[in-house]
């Protein structure tokens, strides 16, 4: 039983953790693509009227899709002036809590969002921005960002549900240092 | 339902499961999906949750968002402080203060090429800071100067809080950049004033370096050679803005593509510095975005019931001078920022306070620079501060408790600059106005 | 969505106290609150609300929140088909990605006068298709308001389409986007709130708005000229109304609803018409060159926009076939 909760934890951490890469090569990808833009709309007068429009969606994408990652360091912004006092047990209880907050928005990320998904693709709406993408596959970011930050949170939660039981933490977690030396520190923004 | 009980519920629910430690983003979307359910018409309140959600993440003003972050990264993963602390040493070590005074140049400097705190603090942390207690410095001056250059980062253009304030106060990204920029010099100049002060009054807290350790002329304009790329990219960035080549947002890209071939040039464009890269924008842009859609749910209850502007006719009813109102505000602001993040207290107050100065007819540029003043004293303040807790990683021997004592009298001079922007508005809209010329 | 609540109406003296039931209307607005008394924005809403609440003696209450504070633009369509407002003020184009048909509300050189656009959506059965498409969304549309003539402020002096080559033009969409790239103009999308700093940065050159912006928005300090008319003249806001929520009024308040969308639409009017005289005189008094295009330039226009949007846009839906015939056949009279 113990080595399933395990194994989930590791999977979804794993495909959360590929995020930072494919996110990173997209932000890396707009950079290049609106610097070109730029230079043509200025030298040119031929932007491609495309490029900020996917830039725009891809931004809404980017940000979604990153929620699992930042739950899987622990870095989502809390106000940790007391919760750093607690005791592991209490902590775990609060975290529930957070959990049941968290469940309530991924449920409404995931259903709703499936529903606008298709409901898009069943009347062809399509984006009148330069990208002219079809509606659903841009509304694809609600319900996996809600997936991904959802998966997250359920591994968590089971973590929780084990420490408030045996006060012990289920997962190897300690020494995960994730931006390497120079981390940001725990909970802020910038 | 009486107003004021549904204010205290929707308000006391935030302050409660925040303060217990439940992430910002997460309460705020949990509180307004529960009380939206039971204020606004049951599901259809969670229609206008997601809807919400996906219009705010994808609203263009934010494009800039990740571009910022991404050039920040980059240029916190290329060493370039290295250089740049180099040029200092050599040019003032050899007056008394004089690192003090040009740690503070520096990161002015550097906040004129990233727009997030924790870059330039976490540099010059690394960077400046042993340097400076080998040659003698008082550690808390030190660590005073690093911290408080650092918050420039936000009041300097390029700056992802001002990004923000443009969304939430619909004003223009680019008026607030070219406001920010005399504020951000005055600032930092009563820093240098200050650190200057200080070790003349105190020579043991600053000494100059021996006369036989100091640098030739020509040692000294070698050295700034080093300030090429820099400047480089802070050409590219604000003058692509300035020359209306690019837009705010766009500027942003073109900053990362700089940053990027300045970081090849210099040949810190290996995988694990990518990959660093990578993992810090990852970091950063998730947790603001996952942010935003609790703060826009939340905004939304605070309008449908009304508690928004109950509260902005409470407070422009209020038989006071509008000036006042404002003050109260800022100091309103200035609490919260001693115990939260300046980007998520931006995002708790805005639905409070937009409407409120809309109704005082205050020039919303001018006040989103002071806000962005406030939000420098937020990074500061203890208890907790963006500033302080990197300041705590980067230099792990001193305790949290000297680094609360270092920078109270930085924090003054945030809220001298803070006073000073009050009294001359001229001072945010001078630039834009002769640029417009 | 529900909203309905029971208070206590009838004579102040007491004898008969009778239940009705009051009906709360929450309006989103794309707009900001309108501080002009005399513009059609604040007669549209503002004088909305007001009317409607006086008529059905409070029976009926329109809640306004402006500025995207309960929905954004682009997702306010699904927030009112599915009730989470009730009633949205909205561009019709920007729900063009849903209801493509709405892309008429931006069509270029459509239409000449108040009068004109007036006589498109209530006679030449032009309203009457886009009614259409927006009830198989499940939204009623109650009444439009013309805003003024919308120009181009702009720093290239515009007169003829041969002027626009070389133009960067802030425009949104393919369909305009196309209209200005035949004319050989480049274009930029910069959001509303950057139209200023676009202007006086020279990201763009040129942006369409209503004449009314030279003095509210301030952009006579930043562009040297206003060309009129521009390529929506006038421009228009639509009111709406879920269709459920509108079925669930009585039929003697709809009576009322519809009686009050009627006159604020006549009045609105003749706002619009005030509101362009007052923007062009006070761009001539704060010397910002006015260039009226001449009846030959905007002639060419037309042909550039029928070769372009139009034709694109005609060939969406058949409803939207109808509606480029029914403006073909209205621009030739
Ligand atoms: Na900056
Ligand atoms: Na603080």
């Amino acid at each position: 039983m113990k080595s399933i909760f395990i194994g989930f934890n590791n999977i979804v951490t794993k495909i959360n953790k590929a995020m930072v890469y494919i996110t990173g090569i997209f932000v890396l990808f707009m950079s290049i693509m609106l610097t070109i833009d730029v230079l043509l709309r200025y030298f040119l007068n031929s932007p491609t009227g495309w490029a900020f429009d996917l830039a725009t969606w891809g931004t809404g994408l980017v940000g979604l899709v990153l929620g699992g990652y930042v739950m899987s360091i622990g870095k989502h912004v809390r106000v940790d002036f007391f919760f750093e006092k607690f005791s592991l047990r209490v902590q775990s209880i609060i975290d529930m809590i957070s959990a049941l907050f968290l469940f309530l928005i991924v449920f409404s990320f995931v259903w709703l969002g499936f529903d606008y998904v298709t409901h898009y693709y069943n009347i062809g709406a399509v984006s009148t921005g330069g990208t002219q993408m079809p509606l659903w596959v841009q509304w694809l970011i609600i319900p996996i960002g809600g997936l991904l930050i959802g998966l997250q949170g359920l591994s968590k939660f089971i973590e929780d549900i084990y420490i408030i039981i045996t006060g012990k933490k289920l997962y190897d977690t300690d020494g995960v240092t994730v931006t390497g030396s120079n981390s940001v520190g725990s909970g802020e923004v910038v | 339902m009486d107003i004021a009980l549904v204010g205290t519920i929707l308000f006391g629910s935030l302050v409660l499961f925040m303060a217990l430690g439940i992430p910002v983003g997460f309460t705020m979307g949990g509180i307004s999906l529960i009380l939206g359910f039971v204020f606004w018409d049951g599901l259809p309140s969670i229609d206008g949750f997601v809807l919400g959600s996906y219009s705010k993440t994808t609203q263009a003003v934010l494009t800039a968002l990740p571009l910022y972050i991404f050039m920040a990264a980059i240029l916190m993963y290329s060493d370039l402080a290295d250089d740049l602390y180099e040029v200092v040493y050599r040019w003032f070590g050899g007056v008394r203060g004089g690192l003090a005074a040009g740690t503070t140049f520096i990161s002015a400097v550097f906040a004129a090429m990233v727009g997030v705190v924790s870059v330039s603090t976490a540099t010059l942390g690394m960077v400046a800071r042993p340097s400076m207690l080998k040659r003698g410095y008082d550690d808390k001056l030190t660590l005073g100067v690093i911290m408080a250059g650092g918050t420039l980062g936000i009041l300097i253009p390029p700056s992802i809080v001002m990004i923000v304030f443009a969304s939430e106060a619909e004003v223009s990204a680019g008026a607030l950049f070219m406001g920010g920029v005399i504020p951000g010099i005055v600032a930092a100049t009563l820093f240098m004033i200050y650190a200057y002060i200080v070790c003349l009054l105190n020579p043991e807290k600053g000494p100059a370096i021996p006369k036989e350790e100091r640098f030739t002329w020509k040692e000294k304009f070698v050295s700034l050679k080093s300030v090429i790329i820099p400047l480089a990219v802070i050409i590219v960035v604000l003058g692509s803005i300035y020359l209306g080549v690019a837009t705010p947002t766009e500027a942003g890209a073109v900053g990362a593509v700089g940053s990027l071939v300045a970081a090849g040039v210099r040949r810190k464009l290996t995988l694990p510095n990518l990959k660093n890269m990578f993992l810090m924008t990852a970091e950063l842009l998730g947790l603001i975005f996952w942010i935003l859609i609790g703060a826009v749910a939340y905004a939304r209850i605070v309008s449908v019931t009304g508690v928004g502007q109950a509260f902005a006719e409470l407070i422009t009813g209020v038989d006071l001078n509008r000036w006042w109102i404002l003050i109260f505000m800022i100091i309103f602001f200035l609490i919260i920022g001693m115990f939260i993040d300046t980007v998520a207290a931006l995002l708790i107050t805005a639905p409070f306070f937009i409407p409120a100065l809309h109704a005082m007819q205050f020039d919303l540029v001018w006040f989103g620079i002071i806000f962005v003043i406030a939000c420098c004293v937020g990074n500061l303040s203890p208890p907790f501060g963006v500033s302080l807790f990197i300041m705590k990683g980067v230099a792990e021997d001193v305790s949290i408790k000297t680094i609360y004592s270092a920078v109270w009298p930085f924090v003054v001079l945030l809220l001298l600059s803070m006073i000073i922007v009050m009294i001359f508005p001229q001072l945010v809209t001078w630039l834009p106005e002769v640029m417009r010329n | 969505g529900g909203g309905g609540s029971a208070t206590t109406g009838g004579n102040s003296e007491g004898e008969e106290v009778q239940e009705e039931k009051v009906y709360k209307l929450r309006m989103n607005s794309q707009n900001a609150p309108p501080t002009d008394k005399e513009s059609s924005s604040y007669i549209a809403q503002e004088g909305f609300k007001k009317m409607v609440e006086e008529r059905t003696n409070g029976r009926v209450e329109v809640e306004l929140y402006y500025a995207n504070q309960l929905a954004g633009q682009s997702e306010s369509l699904d927030a009112l088909s599915r009730g989470t407002i009730d009633m949205q003020v909205i561009t019709p184009v920007a729900w063009a990605d849903k209801i493509p048909e709405s892309n008429w509300s931006s069509i270029p050189f459509g239409w000449k006068t108040e009068e004109d656009l007036h006589y498109l959506l209530r006679e030449s059965g032009l309203g009457d298709l886009y009614e259409e498409a927006l009830n198989e969304y499940g939204i009623k549309p109650l009444f439009y308001y013309h805003s003024s003539l919308a120009g181009y402020f702009s720093n290239v002096r515009i007169a003829e389409p041969a002027d626009m080559k070389g133009v960067v033009m802030n425009t949104q969409g393919t369909l305009k986007g196309d209209f200005y790239k035949k004319m050989g103009a480049g274009i930029a999308n910069i959001p509303f709130s950057d139209y200023y700093e676009g202007l006086l940065r020279g990201t763009v050159d040129a942006v369409s708005f209503p004449t009314y912006a030279v003095e509210t928005y301030k952009l006579g300090e930043v562009a040297k000229y206003l060309i009129v008319p521009g390529e929506v003249s006038p421009a228009m806001g639509l009111i709406t109304i879920n269709q459920e929520k509108w079925n669930q009024l009585p039929s003697d308040l709809q009576d009322i609803i519809m009686e009050v969308s009627m006159e604020i639409e006549q009045q609105s009017m003749v706002a619009s018409k005030k509101l362009t005289d007052k923007g062009i005189n006070y761009a001539k008094e704060n010397g910002v060159e006015v260039v009226e295009l001449s009846d030959e330039a905007r002639k060419e226009f037309v042909d550039i926009a029928k070769e372009t949007y139009w034709k694109a846009f005609g060939e969406t839906n058949d409803r939207t076939k109808k509606m480029v015939e029914i403006l073909e056949a209205n621009s030739e009279k």
